[in-house]
């Protein structure tokens, strides 16, 4: 006999879907090759709800299944929002998760901390484009990613945070 | 004793920052090639979806295209013909001296079915794997132009890393004044072509060609145009913008150049 937490179960599967989402249909959205990163959002929704250990695990699980699905090398994107999910499960118990400021802010830090995370990481591995040649960039994308939260966040919210539901089989 | 727990949480992350710092990216490889299959279907599936709702967005405009076309398909017909004319002195010339023909490759056409998913990097999935020839450094192009190379490969599906890519290096030439220079990626799209002399003369929508040093790309193959010409205090050589020939934001199918010789 073991349990399973149907919140659970639902996360991985909207995960799953985020990260297809992620690889295929967010470029209908995306302006100028700047395309918001769910994943990203995804892993600090997770966080914010579940505090710093699941958030880690999460963060760690969905950006190592994003380093499959990219060129990167394998273990980057794990690592980056590894960090990522810890910090927003930090959060927890010192914001409110539903708020409105919340679900722009927490991303516009996020994403701040994903891309300074990424150049001191991913310059180990491969080149990077220089900071100043890609600072418009970096601003419109964390932007973006925060704007779109907005949407994001109340869809997530309606999918996973409904309620709690233990099966027993 | 609280913080110090809260700050355990994070072992795993720095268990994985040290796997990652510690072993060869290449040595990874396999592992995300054997992990990839549990995304292979759906996301076949997901990137047809988009590809359509990318098209449905065309449809009003088919008619004013479908002319435009009818027109060009006239004067392109034409210069088939002339070029026929041309392949076929072309290849009596080949063989007059005894040269190494490019026609020696073969294609294998793969259709795309993700791109990368972060804004760092530009690549794209293709469905071909090993199984169907495809081999690591294979260069892949469109009937337009150089796309870009193979970079990691499974048994049924393969990354390829596109020209643009901050990575990416191809040696190339000016068609037009057959200097050479160092294309590489610029991110978003662009390519930037670095290392031509400092008297080069460079004009926007001259075509740029590979040369075929390096190994991968065989030469002559289009890659794109020279877009904007920038000159930096200070460098000793010029360098300039290339819009690559294909728009690599709305790839849908590509080719796979195969080499007779395997690999």
């Amino acid at each position: 006999m073991f349990k399973i937490r149907f919140r659970t179960v639902r996360f991985v599967f909207i995960a799953y879907i985020v990260l297809i989402f992620q690889a295929s249909l967010i470029n209908l959205i995306s302006f100028k090759n700047c395309k918001p990163d769910l994943v990203l959002l995804s892993v600090i929704f997770f966080g914010l709800y579940n505090g710093p250990r699941r958030g880690t695990w999460c963060g760690l699980g969905l950006g190592l299944c994003l380093d499959v699905l990219s060129s990167a090398g394998f273990g980057v994107n794990g690592v980056i929002l590894g960090f990522i999910g810890y910090f927003s499960g930090l959060l927890q118990e010192r914001v409110y998760a539903t708020h409105f400021l919340t679900h722009i802010l927490v991303p516009f830090a996020a994403g701040i901390l994903q891309v300074f995370l990424y150049y001191v990481l991913a310059a180990n591995f491969y080149r990077v484009l220089a900071i100043s040649e890609s600072l418009i960039f970096i601003a419109g994308y964390v932007a973006y990613t925060a704007a779109i939260n907005i949407i994001f966040f109340k869809i997530l919210d309606r999918l996973v945070i409904l309620r709690t539901t233990k099966l027993t089989i | 004793m609280f913080k110090i727990r809260k700050i355990l949480l994070l072992l795993p992350v720095f268990l994985l920052l040290l796997i990652v710092l510690i072993i060869p990216p290449q040595k990874l490889i396999h592992l995300k090639s054997n992990f990839s299959i549990i995304f292979r279907g759906p996301l076949r599936i997901a990137y047809q979806v988009y590809l359509y709702a990318k098209n449905s967005k065309k449809i009003f405009s088919l008619y004013s295209e479908f002319q435009r076309l009818s027109e060009e398909n006239q004067s392109l017909l034409f210069e088939v013909n002339q070029l026929k004319e041309m392949e076929l002195e072309n290849l009596r010339l080949y063989k007059i001296v005894d040269f190494k023909s490019v026609l020696e490759y073969k294609f294998v056409a793969a259709k795309v079915i993700g791109k990368e998913p972060s804004n760092w990097l530009d690549s794209l999935i293709i469905d071909r794997g090993i199984t169907d020839g495809i081999y690591l450094n294979q260069p892949v192009m469109n009937f337009a132009g150089v796309i870009g190379k193979i970079i990691e490969v499974d048994t049924e599906t393969a990354k390829v890393l596109l020209i643009s890519d901050i990575n990416s290096r191809v040696v190339v030439k000016i068609q037009r004044t057959r200097q050479e220079g160092m294309l590489e990626g610029l991110g978003r799209g662009l390519c930037r072509l670095k290392y031509l002399p400092p008297d080069a003369e460079l004009k926007t929508g001259d075509v740029v060609v590979t040369t075929g040093m390096g190994g991968v790309y065989p030469k002559g193959l289009v890659v794109g145009k020279v877009e904007g010409v920038r000159i930096k205090q200070g460098e000793s050589y010029k360098s300039c913008i290339i819009r690559p020939e294909v728009p690599l934001s709305d790839i849908e199918e590509v080719l796979c150049l195969k080499s007779d010789s395997g690999q």
